[in-house]
């Protein structure tokens, strides 16, 4: 019988190509939003807080949990996926609960992550206009 | 009124405002109001804005921030105050795409609840062969290599 588990073992210039991947993409901050998913990827921490969703979804403090890192650093990263369009956010009550976003590494994705946030933000800056002007502060 | 029918992405928002639906709604067609939310930034070194609210009726923001200057265009292609808002968008100088945005907005308790689509028709690249499975099994085995060389 062949041993199998050697015949996986990787080649030196595979682990060469493997590990430079990530390196080199990182290294590019060229334009476009699929560079972003390069940044997003390039990261352990971001990395393992995509296969903990790959596991399925999960609300930010279970997210952070096992990492010896604040959980506001571990928020930061989450924004970063996000904004990649990597992972997705829903409120669902009071809890905010993240998921791998499906169609995750494609512009089409991208541009829709970026123009919601768009949005957003110009409807807080409304909202808190429609608040002044109510109290008669505008 | 027709709307294309070339393949589409669509962003939605949902958010609910503390302030009535008729409120929510003039906010987009007032003039010095809009500009102040609707295509501005804290940045913004002169902002110009021309809105004449109707149905059929056309709008041009001008803003100017880090020495660049946006223009927004549109007509309103359906106007049903205070539920219902439709418009083109469109940035010349910048890109031939045109998006069109729709809102719809309901009473609230003593809010207003707006729904916005955000539509495009521009031409986005298939997403990648990969996806997340392939990915994963790209990092799966990285983490190997990564194992069987410590």
């Amino acid at each position: 019988m062949d041993g199998q588990g050697l015949s996986d073992a990787p080649r030196p210039t595979e682990l060469a190509s493997a590990t430079a991947y990530l390196q080199t993409e990182a290294m590019n901050l060229k334009e476009g939003s699929l560079d972003q998913t390069f940044i997003a990827l390039a990261d352990p921490i971001r990395r393992a807080i995509l296969a903990r969703l790959n596991l399925g979804k999960a609300r930010v403090t279970e997210i952070a949990e096992p990492f010896p890192i604040s959980l506001n650093s571990v928020s930061k990263h989450i924004r970063l996926l996000e904004r990649a369009a990597l992972v997705k956010r829903e409120k669902i009550g009071r809890e905010h609960i993240l998921s791998l976003n499906p169609s995750g590494l494609d512009e089409a994705s991208a541009w829709i992550e970026e123009t919601k946030s768009l949005w957003l933000a110009r409807f807080d800056t409304l909202n808190a206009l429609l608040l002044k002007r109510k109290r008669g502060e505008l | 009124m027709t709307r294309r029918l070339e393949p589409k992405t669509v962003a939605t928002v949902v958010y609910r405002f503390d302030a009535p639906p008729q409120d929510v709604f003039d906010a987009w067609l007032d003039p010095d109001f809009a500009g102040k939310w609707w295509f501005t930034s804290p940045t913004s070194e002169m902002n110009t804005t021309r809105i004449d609210g109707r149905l059929g009726g056309e709008y041009e923001i001008v803003d100017r921030r880090d020495g660049i200057t946006y223009r927004a265009i549109g007509t309103f292609i359906e106007f049903e105050r205070p539920s219902r808002l439709a418009f083109t968008f469109a940035m010349p100088e910048m890109s031939d795409a045109v998006d069109e945005v729709t809102i719809t907005i309901e009473s609230d308790g003593d809010g207003s609840r707006m729904t916005l689509e955000h539509v495009c028709y521009r031409d986005f690249k298939e997403p990648y062969e990969s996806g997340w499975g392939m990915m994963f099994g790209e990092l799966d085995k990285l983490l190997r290599i990564r194992a069987t060389n410590k």
